[in-house]
């Protein structure tokens, strides 16, 4: 994603909390805020104005992969206690922008590789936690019109598309196809899941291999072919705390309730399978 | 059968000519800006389409109702003030293009190419580029190149006016030479007088979208009827009403006397004179000469080492006179003073209208 | 350019002028020096010999050179008709064979997959006989030929309006037909705009991106291109990205280079 969805669980913001929420992307301009900020109220770009008003919600800072879009926003929801603001990206990408001191306090990625960057460059903290997994499933146009039946040899001669080998959805269709004893001839190998779902959806393409929760945020636009348990290939979705987090508490805080039985209720809803 | 034979409208220019060239006859077309000149070498060299009437070239209509033949189809050259000579081709290459596009070979073209290049002074300059000869020389070489096709007619559309007043003569007497020395037809627009005479049989005066008067170009030029003619020739021209074998009278009730150059009917008749011959009296000439007309200057501008002065009289005819610089300024001649200008009898050429 | 003692620098304008002309030639050479300094130059070779590289150029180079020549065989003949009418009908065709060129990729790619899509309105019924031009080269092409054509129409058109047609005139009154014309003066004439005009075309057609992959998918050898074989290197293999990237500059600047030769060109020829 190149314009990073960001979002905060607060709607009345003090015209000085935006305009820091609006920045916050963007080292240079950040810390040029963050000068005048102190100047004013003496707090940092990262920690936020309610630093200074320690009754109020605790801040906290929260990098994600883009797939968790709807079901984290939908978390920070359910947290009072917790003024969260979440920034969307592909994995890479957020281990990159941390790498390079965007702040935050949380990271959650898509894969374990992206997250094992993160560990080997120590700015997160040693022992990550998965908290959801993402299967691979095969989805086809409204009305399955090419009549595929799963990956299997149904799939030959219809317009396959699939995540590039080296992109996590990718790999994943890959291994899927090993399983089933079947070479798969996608005429499009995507770099965005999103792309694949697009091409599936619109009827461009007879049939895709995305993950279970693509599949579920598409719709009715798509129909679903299960795909045999023992060989779904989930990806698992890590998370843990910035080693530079300003807000420590609060992410461990916000860690917790992903993991509570309402957070995983939400992401269940979203497609996402249990860790 | 006329050569040339136009009979016909534009509503969208005003036009509505009348014109007939004999075959052989170069007619110059003159007039004031927008009087239609080049709208009828555009007739006739097919750029134009009429609304109505036709244009008839060596008898057969090539404009008319449901006629059009087109431009490429009418061997008609046309020579305006760019050469447009085509900078891609060389120059030989450039004489040779007519030819060329009508399909003759290449070495035969080029052969007849150099010599229509030989003829205009310009042979040597055959393997050279558009973009590398003078301004006279690119004429010289588009009249080549239209030459060398043989055209039956030839349309000039001002072929000198962007040429340095240096190259104007040379080019002038190369186009006397090869169109009306060789007897070709052609028809010339032009605002000088001098091209007139020098290229052209024949003159038609044209104004507003008419042919008001055409004939021998000597003719129409010693005696200029309209105001568009005697400035080409740089004379006075006054109209009037004769009132004697050798008088007229003028609008403004003035009395102008001179000799008869044609007998003076009962009607409409002009006075021309040059302004040369016109004195300026600041004062009413005393000793009552039988031609002075009172005017208000209007305009005092240099005219090589003389000064022209124009006067209006009070129905608004004008009349310039030549005089010294020294002169202007002694009498304080300067725009809006009322002055007498005199001019002897004898100097005064009176014809009917 | 060499600088020589003569050679002018900012002749007669206000020194503080310099400041912000130095800004915004820092702003637009920095990033093209910084991907130059990050390239791992020794490893170029290597990374651009890679199947997947040499794939992504041979596919990119073949692609845009078949769309310039369809730009040229069908974008020429639009160019000179427009060049030579006037009337509504004529400045509504203008405005809207360039449109093209000012929308953002994503919507050009949106428009093609709408109209030659499988569900497409042209392309529904061209399913029925068995014509599908989604994923395939057709479509890189169609892509291609979409988003580039506008610069060569518009680069000739310009250079045709100009220059007038008192050049066609005078071919006319010497007899030459307008097919002769066209073709022993209109188009020598316009040569230099017509090679500037193809060389922006092609170089517009090698960074085409956005309707490519909504259009045409992704595939090595069929559909992915430089530009797509750099998008799905980014996060994956940045030197890689960075060496193949450094072709792409590498291309676009002898684009502009031609370009400017053949202004110059035409400048030298018309002022002797």
């Amino acid at each position: 994603m190149h314009s990073p969805s960001r979002r905060t669980s607060k709607v009345n913001l003090h015209p000085l909390e935006q305009v820091q929420i609006h920045f916050r992307g963007a080292p240079a301009l950040c810390s040029a805020v963050a000068v005048v900020a102190l100047a004013l109220t003496s707090v940092g770009c990262s920690t936020g104005p309610a630093a200074s008003a320690p009754t109020g919600p605790r801040p906290v800072t929260v990098f994600a992969a883009a797939s968790l879009t709807a079901a984290f926003t939908e978390i920070a929801e359910l947290a009072p206690s917790l003024d969260v603001t979440l920034n969307f990206d592909g994995s890479p990408t957020l281990v990159d922008q941390i790498t390079s001191g965007a702040p935050a306090d949380v990271l959650a990625t898509a894969d374990e590789a992206s997250m094992q960057r993160a560990t080997e460059a120590a700015i997160v903290a040693p022992d990550p936690t998965i908290f959801a997994t993402n299967s691979g499933v095969l989805i086809v146009p409204k009305g399955n019109p090419a009549q595929v039946s799963g990956v299997d040899g149904s799939l030959d001669g219809t317009k396959l598309v699939v995540c590039a080998r080296a992109v996590p959805c990718g790999a994943t269709a890959h291994k899927i196809a090993e399983a089933a004893g079947v070479t798969l001839k996608p005429v499009s190998e995507e770099q965005k899941v999103t792309d694949v779902r697009g091409k599936v959806s619109s009827g461009e393409a007879d049939a895709g291999i995305v993950f279970a929760t693509d599949a579920q945020a598409a719709g009715d636009a798509v129909e679903t072919i299960a795909v045999d348990p023992e060989k779904r290939f989930a990806a698992r979705y890590p998370m843990t705390i910035v080693t530079e987090a300003k807000n420590p508490a609060a992410a461990r805080a916000f860690i917790d309730l992903v993991l509570s039985e309402e957070g995983q209720a939400v992401l269940a809803t979203h497609g996402f399978g249990a860790p | 059968m006329s050569a040339v034979s136009v009979h016909a409208r534009v509503e969208a220019r005003g036009l509505d000519a009348a014109l007939d060239v004999a075959p052989g006859t170069v007619v110059a077309l003159v007039g004031p800006n927008g009087a239609g000149k080049s709208s009828v070498l555009q007739l006739v060299g097919g750029q134009l389409q009429p609304d109505g009437g036709t244009v008839s070239v060596d008898g057969a209509v090539v404009s008319g109702p449901r006629v059009h033949v087109p431009v490429h189809r009418r061997n008609i050259a046309v020579l305006e003030q760019r050469p447009l000579l085509f900078e891609h081709l060389t120059i030989a290459e450039n004489a040779a293009f007519g030819l060329r596009a009508r399909g003759v070979r290449a070495a035969e073209a080029l052969a007849r190419a150099q010599r229509e290049l030989d003829a205009v002074g310009c042979g040597e300059l055959a393997g050279a580029r558009a973009w590398e000869v003078s301004g006279g020389q690119a004429q010289r070489i588009a009249i080549a190149r239209a030459l060398a096709t043989d055209p039956r007619l030839v349309l000039l559309d001002e072929p000198l006016a962007a040429l340095d007043v240096s190259v104007a003569p040379a080019i002038r007497s190369l186009l006397r030479r090869r169109i009306r020395g060789e007897g070709r037809t052609a028809l010339l627009v032009t605002h000088d007088a001098v091209d007139a005479l020098t290229l052209a049989d024949e003159l038609a005066v044209m104004e507003a979208g008419r042919v008001l008067a055409a004939g021998p170009v000597a003719d129409l030029l010693a005696r200029p009827r309209t105001p568009f003619v005697a400035d080409l020739v740089g004379v006075n021209l006054l109209a009037g009403t004769a009132t004697g074998p050798d008088a007229i009278r003028l609008a403004t009730g003035d009395r102008v006397v001179g000799v008869p150059a044609d007998a003076l009917g009962g009607g409409a008749a002009i006075a021309s004179f040059a302004p040369a011959s016109v004195a300026v009296h600041t004062a009413e000439p005393s000793g009552s000469p039988r031609n002075h007309l009172r005017v208000t200057v209007t305009g005092i501008e240099p005219r090589g080492s003389l000064v022209r002065l124009t006067g209006e009289l009070s129905d608004g005819s004008r009349v310039s006179a030549d005089l010294t610089l020294a002169a202007s300024v002694d009498e304080g001649l300067v725009p809006g003073r009322e002055v007498w200008l005199v001019v002897k009898a004898a100097q005064v050429a009176l014809y009917p209208r | 350019m060499t600088l020589t003692t003569s050679a002018r620098l900012g002749d007669g304008l206000p020194r503080w002028l310099f400041v912000p002309a130095a800004l915004a030639t820092l702003f637009l050479t920095v990033p093209l020096l910084g991907i130059a300094a990050r390239v791992p130059w020794a490893e170029v070779p290597a990374l651009l010999s890679t199947p997947s590289s040499v794939d992504a150029l041979a596919l990119s180079l073949l692609t845009c050179v078949v769309a310039t020549l369809i730009a040229l065989a069908i974008g020429l003949p639009l160019a000179l008709v427009l060049a030579r009418s006037d009337g509504r009908l004529a400045g509504v065709v203008r405005t809207l064979v360039t449109i093209p060129m000012v929308l953002p990729p994503v919507v050009s790619g949106l428009a093609l997959l709408i109209t030659f899509g499988r569900r497409g309105v042209l392309g529904a019924p061209l399913s029925v006989l068995g014509i599908e031009v989604g994923f395939s080269t057709v479509a890189v092409v169609m892509a291609q030929v979409f988003v580039a054509m506008p610069f060569l129409v518009t680069a000739v058109e310009g250079a045709l309006r100009s220059s007038g047609s008192g050049f066609e005139g005078a071919a006319a009154s010497l007899g030459a037909s307008p097919s002769y014309t066209l073709r022993r003066v209109t188009l020598p004439l316009l040569a230099p705009s017509i090679a500037s005009g193809s060389a922006l075309t092609f170089a517009r057609a090698l960074g085409e991106f956005g309707a490519t992959i909504t259009f045409a998918g992704s595939l090595q050898g069929v559909t992915r291109t430089l530009p797509l074989e750099i998008y799905l290197l980014r996060e994956l293999d940045t030197d890689a990205a960075l060496a193949l990237a450094l072709v792409l500059i590498v291309v676009a600047a002898l684009t502009v280079a031609v370009t400017g030769w053949f202004s110059r060109r035409t400048v030298r020829r018309r002022v002797p």
